[in-house]
């Protein structure tokens, strides 16, 4: 039965794997962002850095793979142009298109990633905005076109997901607390 | 009042990342030193392999999990039905060779053209 529906079942695995990786790395890129703290204690901004790349580099891999596995499948019947061109699918137009809006989404971000030195702050900048949107276009992608998108065990990690993504741009876009220094507050104690 | 080194101070006491509407800044974005810092860190390595490991041994423990439970379905429903119902069974794909429009209610269940008289849901 594997082998009959290997690229079938292929398609929905990467598919899974690759929402997860995605939300780990946006959640990461907050992280880093935001300086949060993550199990008490903040973690260094390189190792945060370097992880978000590589979660964002992971998720496009199984991305990539989604997507192949899917046209290479002998039942779906997806051509080339139904999962580049979107509502060009005839099967759940709608919800495929979402997964091709999020996949040159990803493209985009993780082009102008790997070319940001090439770039300026203010491209890189508004491209690399373009996660949140890609974040929930696969979300809506995989909960309306996926085979599990409806199972209880995919509702919850999205469910979850999307209040720490939640959670975590709420911080960013509070006003930030102006820092208290180390100086200033030896001299509030000398004060006293 | 006394003076207080600048050495001492806080590694913290940086300011937070600019909001969302700010003018980016050239401080304010992670530097390209951060990854150089993290590629030449081993722990960063270790992590990179776990995450990998991880992503890869979910992808196939997914396929596996997927397939065990179409068998698990198709050894249940042959007990109880006749292999023209099992044709019937929940599945999510499109149907073969159907156009469906935008709008449109949801497709029935295929049919397979296999010689397998199972459907490809769960």
């Amino acid at each position: 039965m594997l082998a009959v529906n290997v690229s079938w079942y292929a398609a929905r695995s990467a598919g899974l794997v690759g929402w997860a990786l995605l939300t780990a790395s946006v959640l990461w890129g907050l992280v880093l962002s935001t300086k949060a703290a993550v199990l008490g204690r903040r973690p260094r901004p390189a190792w945060t850095l370097d992880l978000h790349r590589y979660l964002g580099g992971l998720a496009t891999i199984f991305t990539a793979v989604h997507v192949v596995a899917v046209v290479a499948d002998s039942y779906l019947h997806f051509g080339v142009a139904a999962v580049l061109i979107p509502f060009a699918s005839s099967w759940r137009p709608a919800a495929v298109a979402w997964g091709v809006v999020a996949m040159y989404l990803l493209a985009a971000v993780e082009l102008t990633a790997l070319a940001r030195k090439h770039l300026s702050r203010r491209v890189w900048r508004a491209t690399h905005m373009a996660s949140f949107p890609l974040y929930l276009f696969a979300t809506v992608h995989a909960v309306s076109a996926g085979t599990d998108g409806r199972s209880m065990l995919f509702v919850t990690a999205a469910a979850v997901s999307i209040a720490g993504v939640c959670g975590l741009v709420a911080l960013r876009l509070a006003p930030p607390e102006k820092p208290v220094s180390t100086a200033a507050r030896f001299r509030e104690r000398v004060a006293a | 009042m006394p003076t207080v080194d600048p050495r001492c101070m806080d590694p913290m006491d940086t300011p937070p990342y600019e909001p969302f509407d700010a003018e980016p800044t050239e401080r304010s974005l992670p530097d390209e030193s951060l990854a150089r810092t993290a590629a030449a860190n081993p722990s960063s390595d270790r992590t990179k392999k776990v995450v990998a490991i991880a992503a890869v041994a979910s992808f196939f423990t997914a396929m596996i999990g997927m397939a065990a439970a179409r068998s698990g379905d198709s050894g249940s429903s042959s007990t109880t039905t006749t292999p023209a119902t099992t044709n019937a069974t929940t599945d999510d794909g499109p149907q073969l060779g159907s156009q469906v429009q935008p709008g449109a209610a949801q497709p029935a269940p295929p049919s397979f053209g296999r010689g397998d008289t199972s459907s490809r849901g769960s």
